[in-house]
């Protein structure tokens, strides 16, 4: 059998993305990188840590980030911090008169697109800019043209979202309304290492997507995301995520049942 | 979903015959296909790297195509298997599927009938890619939260300590300075998480 994952190809995916390969720990992973292995033709996980560094093969690198990434993802995840967002987005709008949102690791849009309809739903609309990025090419594009099948549409959209936002293609396909499209712009964003965005944010979303990093890795993404906001500006993480201890420059707060942190002043 | 590339190995004992599946086949970029002229080399083959579908003729010299469905579906269970025979009956069929096919298909092809049975097993294969990728996600968010509950817990427990150390301090110190009350928290205060 083949080894996708050696400790040689671990260590340059940590290095490039911060994502943790652990060799014999991951079957999902493991299928994944023997699938591409063999489709492009490589006989270990060595062999492709070295076709990657040297860029070798074309498409190889889009293919590999494609086989890493977990795209699991819902619409409107955990309802009620979206109605924290709305109303934290309310007072940065009658603060600054817009608001500028990232979405980060945003897999196939669900988060930005569900953000993105609520915020239409309560009047921002055309008040609110959002960012979202995704490590994956393929589901950036995914994600961009808006286009969801039966069993991605039945994972926590509403009845009333979908007739609002969304045109039956048929053949089992419904696609997001330009509206909403409108209101986000897709990027390939490696959370290892995160560009300057060319204005600052008033509102980061990076929920359930640290978990997938270790301690040291979470620390310096999140240093890098902070200096991303504005002074005062909010970050959500998941439900379960906790950020004590990991970063000074954020305050834990809470609004119902929904826990955001502000960068301090 | 991500968009599989599937690997198929079509077996046959006439080389043309595999060749003619694999052109079929090949006309769709996801289909990544090897051909082999036995039972005996496409398991040495699947040995190396299963792949996810084997077309086989049903009769072949030497080991057969039941022969290597029966040997594959016992020993990869997640390889579906696609007889090709051209003596399509009940019987042959019947027996085929309770040795675990997915489906069989005769002689001569008909490419249409051929990429639509594959491509079911494609949507199969990424649904269950899809699934697998949700239960990961799940676990990791389980790992997370069951991690930070014990850390709250600590937290809580390290207050609670807190709390008690100020009560026996109160109860027995009756007569003290601010100062002294002050110096006392900021030394226990130490021990809590900021």
């Amino acid at each position: 059998m083949i080894s996708p994952i050696t400790q040689r190809l671990a260590e340059y995916v940590m290095a490039w993305t911060g994502i943790q390969l652990e060799p014999g720990r991951q079957p999902l992973l493991e299928q994944r990188l023997t699938r591409l292995l063999k489709v492009h033709t490589l006989q270990n996980g060595d062999q492709l840590s070295e076709a990657l560094r040297i860029k070798s093969i074309p498409n190889l690198e889009n293919d590999f980030l494609n086989s890493i990434t977990i795209n699991e993802t819902l619409w409107f995840r955990d309802s009620h911090p979206f109605d924290a967002m709305i109303k934290l987005l309310k007072e940065k709008v009658e603060q600054y008169g817009q608001a500028w949102i990232w979405s980060g690791a945003c897999s196939y849009g669900q988060e930005p697109y569900s953000l993105a309809m609520h915020c239409h739903d309560q009047g921002l609309g055309q008040k609110i800019k959002i960012i979202a990025s995704d490590l994956d090419q393929a589901a950036v594009k995914t994600a961009e043209r808006g286009i969801y099948d039966h069993f991605a549409m039945n994972r926590g959209m509403s009845q009333g979202f979908m007739n609002q936002y969304f045109s039956h293609l048929g053949d089992d396909q419904w696609e997001i309304q330009d509206v909403i499209k409108n209101m986000v712009q897709f990027k390939c964003i490696n959370l290892n290492n995160i560009p300057s965005f060319p204005r600052s944010l008033d509102m980061i979303l990076l929920r359930n997507v640290m978990i997938y990093f270790k301690k040291e890795t979470k620390i310096q993404i999140l240093n890098n995301v902070v200096s991303q906001l504005k002074p005062e500006g909010i970050l959500f993480v998941g439900g379960c995520e906790s950020l004590i201890g990991l970063n000074d420059e954020l305050q834990m707060k809470s609004m119902d049942k929904s826990i955001y942190y502000v960068k301090k002043s | 979903m991500k968009d599989l590339v599937i690997r198929i190995l079509c077996v046959d004992d006439v080389m043309a015959n595999a060749k003619l599946l694999k052109k079929v086949l090949q006309k769709k970029k996801y289909y990544q296909v090897d051909i082999c002229s036995s039972a005996k080399e496409a398991l040495k083959l699947q040995k190396k790297a299963p792949y996810d579908l084997i077309l086989t003729d049903y009769i072949m010299e030497g080991q057969d195509g039941l022969e290597l469905l029966k040997k594959i579906k016992s020993d990869y269970a997640s390889t579906e298997v696609i007889m090709v025979t051209a003596f399509a009956n009940i019987k042959s069929a019947v027996q085929a599927m309770k040795y675990g096919a997915f489906d069989y298909i005769e002689k001569p092809i008909q490419p249409e009938l051929l990429l639509k049975k594959v491509k079911q097993i494609k949507k199969n294969l990424e649904r269950q890619d899809n699934y697998e990728d949700q239960e990961y996600g799940l676990l990791k968010v389980q790992e997370e939260a069951e991690a930070n509950m014990l850390e709250f817990q600590n937290i809580i427990a390290r207050y609670q300590s807190f709390t008690e150390s100020l009560q026996t301090f109160l109860n027995q110190q009756t007569d003290f300075k601010k100062e002294e009350l002050l110096e006392f928290i900021n030394s226990k205060m130490k021990d809590l998480p900021n």
